[in-house]
């Protein structure tokens, strides 16, 4: 833990629960500080799914709207931290489906030479920044489950994320780390 | 490769497993010991598996990374708008409710109604025990036991129905523990009066399932109604979009029903019974599609247990489904009424978008074919609510202009002799129409004013004689901090008036809360 990235965000100039004057609703305000307690984690969970920062900013965003929008329609999810977990997990494996028929296209339509991302070097600068390589060839729904139970989310909770049985959720979580590490010794193998 | 070779790998193989299983789940103790002593012998196994560890801890540390200043504006603009109206799905969940609550003053209160307009021409006047009483002025709210609520948005009264012996209410999912996805039960209650509600206990028939996203239909029972054969109950349970319906014959043993393959891809909104049968009104869609065609759909069943699908005719076609983003909205029929010749449902169509849905109104001599009837309805908007009351039907709901997050969105009545034209009018003063039921030559229904964000936010009773002229009839009590009424619903039986629903007072404590008031009707 000696290695942790820096964050990329500029530093927030006026914290958001002094943005709420005096007229905030409790609402409001709870609102807020869910926000801000989950989003870091969230983001990081995002980016490792995606490693594509705009796309885990819409992604978080996309996330947090709906949980509010839950929430104004008397829906408040009992544990939030699940649910936006499972919220993300589900828009960011629809838009991994969706991406991969514009992957296929790409290459026809665009300079596939991509600058130099923050979020890029932060997983770089990982100690183990080729782990982030390999996890990105897993099927989606394996790298999430990975990721959602290196986030401390029990089994069921990845079981229902990922809209699987415990048992299929299990089998996927083991065959996904073993997967990861053929992976890695195959890129070892390589070097 | 030889056999050998093949088993000493397949050993290698489970023991990779093994050890990337006992990372996130604990091994029995046959496992654990099968795994050590393969480990023991197998250093390059060994390694990998001390890989495997580091892999996940790897995976497990923390990035420190924040989104933009775009993300934050955006939620915290998001957080600052306060809805004027109900999200769409969540309009979609409140007309399915009030459907049910249509349903049941349909039934429970309309036909009451009927039965006691031909015979005994009522009028509402002091009784000796409340001398003054206006109808309305008396209203009392009721205390539900704190264990029988839940918490958050758990275990809320959606639907109340008129039985035999009663009252009967359903509602959301009570789940607990309230922090662990676990399964929930459908929620029930029975009252003698409509005080003193006493919550039913968790069965297997009342089981949900495991607790999943909440996009997708309104999980939980949102309406019943009793019958010929018994109370119906219908809802979602969590499993897929399964449909859950329910029978019962005293309101407290309750057996799940099997609807079976005609059910698939349908979202139900609502169940009236007649004299003979049950009716489940809904839209059935491509869930696979984001804007499909959506269908109206009806099932009938003379005994709640066995279902057959109406006939899924041309009158059927309800526009095209709303890409959400997440489950579409599809529109439909959103309620039902049994009537003298049958059934009439209303609903709504939608064009692929929120913006140009209109009313829409189905007839049925027999459950089974249904014939398009929107005839006057030429306006922007839904119909949430329909009971035999009026000149023959008086249906509520809302106009939209364009669509329905404006501020206030207007209520609307619609009149019919039978189903087959309609006379409309908007309600002066009246937002958001809801539940309607009707009772001693009265229509009641129901309107939810939720103003962001001025507060408390009112629930109002209106009355009507002829379903077009609507009178305001009294406040109904000020529940402090209010923030909205998503759910209510009323039901009239042949003494008294009862309104079940919830208030969303913050976005963490939704209250169970009914409402009784006595309503006094005398023959002259």
């Amino acid at each position: 833990m000696t290695d942790l990235p820096e964050s990329t965000a500029a530093a927030d100039p006026q914290p958001a629960m002094e943005r709420l004057r005096g007229g905030a609703h409790a609402d409001e305000i709870a609102l807020t500080t869910l926000y801000e307690t989950h989003r870091a984690e969230v983001f990081a969970f995002l980016i490792r799914m995606t490693r594509d920062r705009e796309a885990a900013e819409d992604l978080l965003q996309e996330t947090f709207i709906r949980l509010i929008r839950e929430a104004r329609a008397g829906r408040m999810p009992d544990a939030v931290r699940p649910w936006l977990y499972r919220v993300a997990t589900n828009a960011a494996i629809s838009r991994a489906r969706k991406g991969a028929l514009w992957t296929r296209l790409l290459p026809r339509l665009v300079d596939r030479r991509e600058p130099v991302r923050p979020e890029g070097e932060a997983l770089r600068a990982e100690r183990d920044a080729e782990l982030h390589t390999a996890l990105a060839e897993l099927a989606p729904d394996g790298r999430a489950a990975l990721l959602l139970a290196a986030q401390g989310l029990a089994g069921r909770e990845i079981a229902a994320s990922i809209r699987r049985s415990e048992g299929a959720t299990r089998t996927l979580i083991c065959r996904s780390r073993v997967q990861l590490r053929l992976i890695l010794e195959a890129k070892e193998g390589q070097a | 490769m030889n056999r050998q070779h093949l088993d000493d790998r397949r050993l290698h193989d489970r023991a990779l497993l093994l050890a990337a299983s006992a990372i996130d789940f604990d091994l029995t103790s046959a496992e654990t010991g099968e795994l050590e002593a393969h480990l023991a012998t197998c250093p390059t196994c060994a390694r990998r598996a001390a890989a495997l560890r580091a892999d996940a801890s790897t995976l497990g540390r923390p990035l420190t990374l924040l989104p933009s200043r775009r993300v934050d504006d955006a939620v915290y603009a998001a957080i600052a708008q306060r809805p004027a109206r109900p999200q769409r799905l969540w309009l979609l969940a409140a007309a399915v409710l009030l459907l049910v609550a249509l349903l049941l003053g349909a039934v429970g209160v309309g036909a009451y109604l009927l039965r006691t307009r031909q015979t005994l021409p009522i009028s509402i006047v002091p009784t000796p025990t409340a001398p003054a009483v206006v109808v309305g002025e008396t209203w009392q709210a009721l205390a539900i036991p704190a264990s029988d609520i839940g918490s958050g948005w758990i275990g809320l009264m959606k639907a109340v129905a008129v039985t035999e012996s009663g009252f009967v209410a359903v509602g959301a999912p009570v789940c607990a523990p309230q922090n662990d996805p676990t399964t929930c039960h459908a929620s029930v209650w029975t009252a003698a009066t409509g005080a003193g509600w006493t919550r039913v206990p968790d069965q297997p028939a009342l089981e949900l399932g495991l607790t999943v996203p909440t996009s997708g239909p309104e999980k939980g029972m949102f309406d019943v109604v009793e019958g010929p054969a018994g109370i119906v109950a219908i809802g979602h349970p969590y499993d897929d979009r399964g449909t859950g319906i329910w029978r019962s014959h005293d309101g407290r043993t309750w057996e799940r029903v099997d609807g079976g393959a005609i059910f698939t891809n349908a979202t139900i909104s609502a169940v009236t019974s007649g004299s003979a049968n049950y009716v489940i009104v809904g839209t059935v869609a491509d869930p696979a599609s984001a804007t499909a065609p959506a269908r109206a759909a009806a099932w009938a069943s003379p005994d709640g247990l066995v279902w057959t699908r109406a006939t899924d005719s041309a009158a059927m076609a309800a526009g095209s489904c709303v890409d959400t983003g997440e489950t579409p909205f599809c529109a439909g029929m959103l309620a039902v009424a049994a009537i003298a010749t049958g059934f009439v449902a209303v609903g709504e169509t939608c064009p692929g978008t929120f913006e140009g849905c209109r009313p829409a109104a189905w007839t049925t001599a027999d459950g089974a074919n249904w014939v398009r009837s929107d005839t006057g309805l030429d306006f922007n908007g839904l119909l949430t609510g329909v009971t035999a009351g009026g000149p023959g039907l008086v249906a509520v709901g809302t106009i939209c202009q364009p669509s329905c997050f404006n501020v206030s969105p207007p209520g609307v009545a619609a009149t019919s002799r039978d189903g087959s034209t309609w006379t409309f009018s908007p309600v002066a003063g009246a937002t958001e129409l809801k539940g309607v039921a009707s009772a001693g030559g009265h229509s009641f229904a129901l309107g939810a004013r939720n103003e962001f964000p001025a507060l408390p936010a009112e629930l109002q009773l209106w009355r009507s004689d002829d379903g077009i002229a609507w009178e305001r009839v009294r406040t109904l009590p000020s529940i402090p901090d209010a923030a909205s009424y998503p759910s209510v619903d009323i039901a009239a039986a042949a003494d008294r008036l009862v309104i079940v629903g919830w208030v969303t007072a913050d976005i963490a404590h939704d209250s169970g809360l009914p409402f009784l008031r006595n309503l006094s009707l005398r023959s002259p």
